[in-house]
């Protein structure tokens, strides 16, 4: 059976699928959301998806356990939940990202206010979602010297993504604006610590 | 709360408590932090019976000390020197003792277990503490330090110590162990030898993040390949353009930007982490 991946060795017990193309995500997020018991842990990149296994499982055995568990439909891929997160548009990067594409600051607002995001996965730091769904006019290069310190709530884009820093970290994103929305709570000590999950969609509401 | 067994009166380059660390959060961005040479933390936690899995303080290269301020069983393992409790050896200390640890050339990090383990708040599973997400409790100069289960200390004089022959010699490394990494096809096959042809060291631009390695011929590997954010796992040899590898360890981030090409074996880590600049390394393919 034809399948849009490729299963990559990556050390003992884990196993990279690899994408041939990232728009076929979807099949990615399936497979992340699938009961089995020889997949022990599932952890989804950009368009790649980490396995790892229990011990001694060959490739054709992962294969073969995502394609079983695909024919008998046990997905628990959840529904995605609309995120509404408000921002403040008075980032220290607005203006100049602005000058660079020749639009005024409140057409980037609109621009990124606009879309429709979607989580593509979680990474880099607790919580932080890259987001799908980046108008093209606002795919610009990160910073040539990032930042020391991007503040926790830092609404920003780098490449074709967007994102809220979800800890005071270094970055090299375009800063744009803060929300205050919480995005991760470590005193939930667990799961419900992370307000996004891959898959989920978000917009950003402009607030004065 | 008991009282205190013990209080950090130098901090030196950092004292942070550490377990196993976590495990099953990298799909949620969240680092496993954790010890970073399991090795000698399992022994020094072995050397005052307690489980591997207890917490242990992490000692990184720099001096430190420690006052005692409560009889208690500890055990030190790793590359510090103290002469008060050397690596390898584990015995009663008394309160008002204090323990100096001083950096060595043997290694970078050392352990120091104490019997029923060090106290620490839990989150998400572990105490290993993880800087640049504020995980875990820091410990900061006059910090106290708690045994997490008081367990009865019988005073006596004698020492505990690791048996010679289950000891290491951080000075003598083995080969390191390489597995083939999820990218290797981008490069060629005479690329991927050259990893094990040659020997490598440890930059001086390392830490609990990540390992950055050295050699005189890393401009032969170097490259314009590009990859989407993909998962990184403790031990991923990640190959950035300038051909310098970086092996990912337990504090980095949970995605990487750079060519997989390898992942180093678990044991192997543990050597790897302690090795001082210019020492160097090798690596065998799996």
């Amino acid at each position: 059976m034809a399948h849009p991946f490729s299963i990559l060795p990556y050390g003992p017990d884990h196993w990279l699928l690899q994408l041939e193309s990232s728009d076929d995500y979807a099949v990615l997020l399936t497979i992340h959301h699938q009961h089995s018991e020889v997949i022990l842990e599932s952890i989804m990149g950009y368009d790649s998806l980490l396995l790892r296994t229990r011990p001694n499982t060959s490739a054709e055995e992962v294969l073969a356990e995502i394609q079983s568990a695909k024919s008998s439909s046990e997905s628990s891929k959840p529904e995605p939940t609309l995120h509404s997160i408000p921002v403040h548009y008075d980032g220290p990067d607005l203006a100049e990202v602005a000058a660079l594409i020749g639009l005024s600051e409140e057409q980037v607002i609109q621009l990124h206010s606009d879309a429709l995001y979607t989580v593509r996965f979680l990474g880099f730091s607790p919580g932080f979602a890259y987001l799908d769904g980046l108008a093209p006019q606002l795919h610009l290069p990160r910073r040539k010297v990032p930042r020391t310190k991007m503040a926790t709530g830092a609404v920003a884009i780098g490449g074709s993504h967007a994102g809220i820093y979800t800890i005071p970290s270094p970055g090299g994103w375009n800063w744009l604006g803060h929300t205050d929305h919480p995005l991760f709570d470590p005193s939930c000590n667990g799961t419900t610590a992370f307000a996004l999950q891959p898959g989920d969609h978000l917009k950003f509401i402009p607030t004065a | 709360m008991t009282a205190s067994s013990a209080k950090v009166t130098q901090l030196g380059a950092g004292i942070s408590y550490q377990d196993l660390g976590r495990t099953g959060w990298l799909n949620y961005g969240v680092a496993p932090a954790g010890v970073i040479d399991p090795f000698a933390a399992s022994a020094a936690n072995a050397l005052v019976h307690n489980l591997a899995s207890d917490t242990v303080l992490e000692l990184m290269l720099g001096g430190a000390e420690i006052e005692i301020l409560r009889g208690c069983w500890l055990a030190h393992v790793g590359g510090h020197q103290c002469k008060q409790l050397p690596s390898w050896s584990g015995r009663y200390v008394y309160a008002g003792e204090t323990l100096r640890f001083t950096p060595s050339a043997k290694g970078v990090w050392s352990y120091l277990a104490i019997a029923g383990g060090w106290d620490a708040g839990k989150v998400f599973g572990s105490t290993s503490r993880h800087d640049r997400s504020d995980l875990g409790d820091l410990i900061q100069q006059d910090s106290p330090l708690h045994a997490h289960l008081a367990q009865p200390s019988p005073q006596h004089l004698i020492v505990r110590r690791t048996p010679a022959a289950a000891q290491r010699d951080y000075t003598q490394p083995p080969n390191l162990r390489l597995y083939p990494g999820p990218h290797t096809q981008l490069f060629t096959d005479a690329q991927m030898q050259r990893i094990t042809q040659q020997t490598w060291t440890v930059s001086s631009r390392s830490d609990r993040t990540g390992y950055r390695l050295l050699s005189d011929v890393s401009s032969q590997l170097a490259h314009q390949h590009s990859i989407h954010s993909t998962p990184t796992l403790v031990g991923s040899l990640q190959l950035p353009p300038s051909g310098e590898p970086i092996i990912t360890l337990n504090d980095g981030p949970t995605v990487g930007g750079y060519p997989i090409i390898g992942r180093v074996a678990a044991e192997g880590l543990s050597w790897l982490v302690q090795q001082h600049a210019q020492r160097p390394l090798s690596f065998i393919w799996v």
